[in-house]
């Protein structure tokens, strides 16, 4: 690791990661400051809710009957939110990390310094590692004190850290897809448009699997399967294959990214 | 110990020809100039050093140490001019110079202020908003704080005025006084003649000649144009060494290769009124080479 590098990857992300955490934080805040004004008009909401054909309702994740309690209100919405929204900024700038130097050419000024392959994508995971675990802990500290100023502080804490894990975990796998793809790529570029599809693609993929038995088989292809919401159920908490496989494609992508990084000619 | 040995290096890019089979030494202490026409494979060449691409086959080693395995022991001991400079643009001149020499742990102070001087920079300018002879200048500045013990330089010149240039040769005159090796690769003729001991030349990703600057000079070829006085006949010139004449009304134009006083004497005894010499472009100095090749594919 260069902590050269990776002090001026620090501060050259600095501004977007700080204007994503505001945003999700923003978000978060706003949901869950709307929790109270929705209990008191709960009837209206449930004939609202009853107009939603039941295939929309499973499809988007609605469970009515989970809006009684704070955190069945909160998990509707923390998908869009953290493994979305933020999953989208992962990605994008897990794309960036190495793909930058790249395109702007500095490559070249990077590599006839002395630093080692290894080095770089070591510092650049590092970089990358900061700043998706700042976005998720800024995160969960808006849920944790919103939560707490709405229900007088009466929820299982237990549940809103395991459900934000899972959320980093999906975090994290993203960015390591987005900077695993430029490794592969001859001539590296940034992947926004492909990184946003691949998560709301992967995020659609969920989303039939939930509709209908016969989609049974794209579970392997999407992540979102493996972000436990169901935070009302009596068993919650942190599943060892969830954990497993959210570690484990993280991992094999991070060993890949090394052995093939070290191997890339750098076309500038 | 050689600075440079490369045995059998060859760089395919997929189909597309990088460089070929190259094997040159270069001992310490010496400027080595590496000349050839754009697209010949010279920043291939110095790319495969740097580590930033992977040599197809062949081998070759700076200090003993392998371009392959060993790039950052290497990368410690080189400086580099790119021919293209391509900064951090948010960075200002300071920030970059204090961020490039961190990662050789090199106390700044050493040579810092000297360099900045001897090629005037602001330092607290932007990256982005300088010329590009100024970021050359950084560029060249960056090479030389950690006191390398190999440069290697890839058309540095490009972009220097000729003031800053000529103190650019200077400072590297000196650095080889003390004992630095200078790889310098260049498609200008004249620059490798003023500052280079042996040169190679490379043409289609094939060395096709090394040798001291002094030989080499003696097969360059020198253009000359002569123009003939009003009235007078048309001249048969019959010097060895004259090839390819092109002759419009009363001007005669030529590429020479020999002693230029055996040209002179023959010239004197003409009708001219005016002549010139000059260094040939790049091009006709490879006429030579091809002329070469022709004729021992018409043996």
């Amino acid at each position: 690791m260069s902590l050269n590098l990776l002090l001026k990857e620090l501060k050259r992300y600095l501004k977007g990661t700080i204007m994503i955490s505001l945003s999700v934080a923003f978000y978060i805040g706003f949901s869950l400051s709307m929790y109270s004004i929705m209990q008191e008009n709960m009837s209206k909401i449930y004939d609202l809710y009853s107009t939603i054909p039941e295939s929309l309702r499973v499809a988007f994740n609605f469970h009515l009957n989970q809006w009684n309690r704070i955190l069945g209100f909160y998990a509707t919405y923390f998908v869009y939110y953290i493994p979305i929204m933020a999953g989208c900024y992962s990605i994008i700038l897990g794309s960036k990390l190495l793909s930058k130097e790249e395109q702007n050419k500095t490559a070249e000024f990077l590599l006839s310094r002395p630093v080692s392959r290894e080095q770089i994508v070591s510092s650049k995971l590092l970089t990358f590692l900061i700043h998706v675990l700042g976005i998720n802990l800024f995160a969960f500290l808006v849920a944790l004190i919103s939560c707490g100023l709405v229900t007088d502080w009466d929820f299982n804490m237990v549940i809103l850290i395991v459900l934000h894990t899972y959320g980093f975990l999906m975090c994290f796998l993203f960015g390591i897809v987005g900077f695993f793809i430029t490794v592969l790529m001859r001539r590296a570029k940034a992947i926004a448009g492909i990184g946003i599809g691949i998560v709301l693609g992967t995020y659609f993929f969920d989303m039939m699997i939930r509709i209908s038995n016969r989609f049974q088989f794209l579970l392997y292809l999407t992540p979102f399967k493996y972000v436990d919401i169901d935070v009302l159920s009596e068993d919650y908490g942190f599943d060892a294959w969830r954990l497993m496989f959210f570690l484990g494609t993280s991992g094999i992508l991070i060993v890949l990214s090394y052995v093939f990084y070290k191997k890339k000619d750098i076309l500038i | 110990m050689y600075a440079i040995e490369t045995k059998g290096l060859t760089k395919y890019y997929g189909k597309a020809r990088g460089i070929i089979d190259l094997s040159f030494r270069i001992e310490e202490g010496e400027i080595f100039g590496f000349i050839g026409p754009n697209g010949s494979g010279k920043t291939t060449t110095i790319r495969l050093f740097l580590s930033l691409l992977f040599p197809t086959s062949g081998t070759g080693k700076i200090f003993d140490y392998d371009i392959v395995k060993d790039g950052p022991k290497i990368k410690k001991m080189v400086g580099f001019v790119p021919s293209e400079v391509h900064y951090y643009e948010n960075m200002t001149v300071k920030e970059l110079i204090e961020y490039s020499a961190r990662f050789y742990n090199v106390p700044l102070e050493l040579r810092f202020n000297r360099l900045v001087d001897a090629f005037d920079l602001d330092l607290t300018r932007k990256i982005d908003d300088l010329s590009m002879g100024n970021k050359k200048k950084v560029a060249v500045i960056l090479s030389l704080i950690h006191q390398p013990r190999l440069l290697i330089l890839d058309e540095p010149t490009t972009g220097l005025d000729p003031l800053i240039q000529n103190r650019f040769f200077d400072i590297l005159k000196e650095e080889n006084e003390k004992g630095t090796t200078i790889f310098f690769s260049s498609h200008v003729l004249s620059e490798v003649e003023k500052l280079c001991h042996k040169v190679a030349i490379i043409k289609e990703g094939k060395i096709i000649d090394e040798d001291d600057i002094d030989s080499l000079k003696g097969k360059l070829l020198s253009r000359v144009t002569v123009r003939l006085k009003y009235g007078a006949k048309d001249i048969t010139l019959k010097t060895p060494g004259i090839i390819s004449i092109e002759r419009n009304k009363n001007e005669c134009s030529f590429l020479y290769q020999g002693e230029i006083a055996v040209l002179l004497r023959d010239l004197s005894q003409m009708p001219i009124e005016k002549i010139t010499i000059a260094e040939p472009d790049l091009e006709e100095v490879f006429m030579h080479y091809y002329q070469d090749d022709n004729r021992k594919e018409d043996e």
